[in-house]
């Protein structure tokens, strides 16, 4: 008869051979695991996203961002979707995608895992999508919130500012958006956000203009062309030129005012923008 | 004849050898245990004979017990200790060789080497004095020496000045307003300190190569991407400074042409603010994005990352939101109609 083998023993000499092995091989301190997939897309689409901006790719950096905003949902950083989907409706609204703009702010705003400060800046972005769709009772809505959600020391307060600076400017009341303008732009050179403080400095020139303090005016309004050639930012230097043009128009100084649209006019053509440029040639001399 | 009762079975031979397997299997490990573990211990010097000198320093941020000391890059010892003084000074007792202490001079002393890409060590130099060290107060200076880090914070430090000077200089071009030698005077003035900026970039390169020399083969190969990263940082500056030859050759024949004044002084304009451009829109963030310049070519600051001998040392990317401003909105970024 065929002797068995006797499974216990033996085996258990084997499973404590192999547990043994094992132990020695633990030891030896095998490599780190690499970054997973989703880990080095999250870490390089923004950073490609970021490059595709800079060359004005936007339709590139749309997409980056999408990337990168589906690598954060798979890692399930809140910080890291929250970063992604306020660049998406930043791009979105840059490309004219109002709709798509307000989708991903709405799903930050709806978040509510969401840190306040996070939220604080996701309701600051919809005021300013608000102040593209005409609705300017939402953008102060969004405004407030963004006030109320803003942890002191708050550097969104100059940008709400402007906007509310925008809203009494658009409503007729200049002397309420001088005022705010001007509190914005404090509030912006005291936290360094040089160019929030030359947008405030121009929105208050626009309303000194329209309260016929042209004086004034001239002065906020060459405030803000220094800052912005400081930053060397071509739009919002062509933009202090236009308005800067449109005050001296005010003031009777139409040969001035000529000079200042063709300057103008100039930047924007160096900028690639010819036909804003040729528009600004075509306006009839003193308007 | 009786039948013989049936005994034990007795066993096959080849479980008396698997009764010896296990502490056959266990005492080799134990034996090899002991033998990496003096290995190590000889490789580290454990065997050697010993001696120690010490340094007081003010700050002994960078270092611990166990920072390598070497000796024309050999390893010669490590820090023992290190021992916060009354006067809030700090003693660092470094064990070296034996061997060594003779050839120590009495104006010996060690340089402190940190870069980010590779642990601290310390660089002990044997000094030329006549005299000897003196083995009862066994004491060296100390320095620590400028990283690649501080250097290149150097080099942004005078290069963003620069910058802002070829903006200026587009700005003034742009306004057609502004004192023409005065426009010249600086457009020359950038374009010489761009060239020498080149020229420092290039040094700083050569030595980023050769600090960075001794990582593995991985390592070396993403640190040449990362060098010519440098290197066109050094490229983009000749092209700057070139671009501004160009204006001062440009300009004084402009002026003597009031046809086209305009036309050419626009394409000037536009030449220059886009070269000022993508240099400002390259530089600050080559040289702002990580602390040393090898690290700010981004291909490679990926690359070096996957690299597991040197991933632990960098600091992961920080999450990058586009600032917030109420440029943003088109009604802001546009002229309003008139």
């Amino acid at each position: 008869m065929p002797r068995r083998a006797e499974p216990g023993p033996a085996r258990g000499r084997w499973a404590l051979v192999g547990a043994t092995a094992a132990l020695l091989t633990a030891c030896a301190a095998p490599p780190e695991r690499p970054p997973s997939p989703a880990q080095q897309q999250a870490a390089e689409a923004p950073r490609r996203a970021a490059r595709a901006l800079q060359r004005g790719d936007l339709a590139l950096a749309r997409r980056e961002y999408g990337a990168a905003l589906a690598a954060a949902q798979a890692l399930q950083d809140p910080a890291l979707t929250g970063a992604a989907l306020l660049n998406l409706t930043a791009v979105d609204a840059r490309r004219g995608d109002l709709p798509a703009a307000q989708a991903h702010v709405d799903q930050l705003l709806a978040d509510r895992s969401a840190s306040p400060a996070l939220h604080a800046r996701a309701a600051a972005r919809k005021a300013l999508l608000m102040l593209d769709g005409g609705d300017a009772d939402g953008a102060l809505h969004w405004a407030a919130q963004a006030r109320g959600l803003c942890a002191a020391p708050c550097t969104l307060l100059p940008v709400l500012d402007n906007v509310q600076a925008y809203v009494a400017l658009t409503r007729g009341d200049a002397a309420a958006a001088l005022a705010q303008a001007r509190r914005a732009a404090d509030g912006a050179a005291a936290t360094g956000q040089t160019g929030e403080q030359a947008s405030a400095l121009r929105l208050a020139g626009r309303a000194a203009t329209r309260l016929g303090d042209t004086a004034q005016a001239a002065d906020l309004l060459a405030q803000a062309l220094a800052l912005d050639r400081q930053l060397g930012q071509p739009d919002r230097v062509a933009l202090d030129l236009l308005y800067a043009a449109e005050n001296e128009t005010r003031r009777g100084n139409h040969a001035l005012a000529a000079d200042l649209t063709e300057r103008a006019a100039t930047v924007y053509a160096a900028t690639g923008d010819a036909r804003t440029a040729a528009d600004l040639r075509a306006r009839p001399a003193g308007r | 004849m009786t039948d013989t009762p049936p005994g034990p079975a007795t066993p096959p031979p080849a479980d008396a050898g698997q009764r010896w397997l296990l502490p056959l299997v266990l005492a080799g490990a134990l034996l090899l245990a002991g033998a990496l573990a003096g290995g190590i211990a000889w490789r580290r010097g454990a065997f050697a004979p010993e001696a120690e000198v010490y340094a007081v320093i003010d700050n002994a941020a960078g270092l611990a017990p166990g920072t390598a000391v070497r000796m024309s890059g050999v390893r010669v010892g490590e820090v023992r200790a290190l021992e916060l003084q009354p006067d809030l000074t700090v003693r660092m007792r470094l064990r070296i060789d034996a061997d060594l202490m003779p050839r120590l001079r009495s104006d010996a002393g060690g340089v402190l080497i940190r870069e980010q890409l590779r642990p601290a060590v310390i660089e002990l130099e044997p000094g030329g004095a006549p005299g000897p060290l003196d083995p009862r107060h066994p004491q060296i200076a100390f320095r620590g020496r400028a990283s690649l880090t501080e250097i290149a914070d150097e080099l942004r430090g005078r290069l963003v000045p620069v910058l802002d000077d070829l903006k200026q200089v587009t700005g003034m071009l742009r306004q057609r307003q502004g004192d023409v030698a005065a426009v010249l005077g600086n457009a020359a003035s950038a374009s010489g300190e761009l060239a020498g900026a080149a020229a420092e970039m290039r040094t700083l390169l050569a030595q980023a190569r050769s600090q960075l020399g001794g990582l593995g083969g991985q390592s070396q190969a993403l640190l040449v991407q990362g060098n010519g990263a440098v290197a066109k940082v050094g490229t983009l500056i000749d092209q700057v400074s070139a671009s501004l030859g160009v204006v001062n050759g440009a300009l004084p024949s402009l002026i003597h042409r009031a046809d086209d004044t305009l036309a050419q002084l626009n394409a000037v304009a536009r030449d220059t603010r886009q070269i000022s451009a993508a240099a400002a829109a390259t530089l600050p963030g080559l040289l702002q994005a990580a602390p040393p310049v090898v690290d700010d070519a981004q291909d490679l600051l990926q690359g070096v990352r996957r690299s597991w001998p040197v991933r632990g040392l960098l600091p992961p990317p920080p999450a990058a939101e586009l600032p917030l401003e109420s440029h943003d909105a088109a009604v802001l970024r546009h002229a309003a109609p008139r």
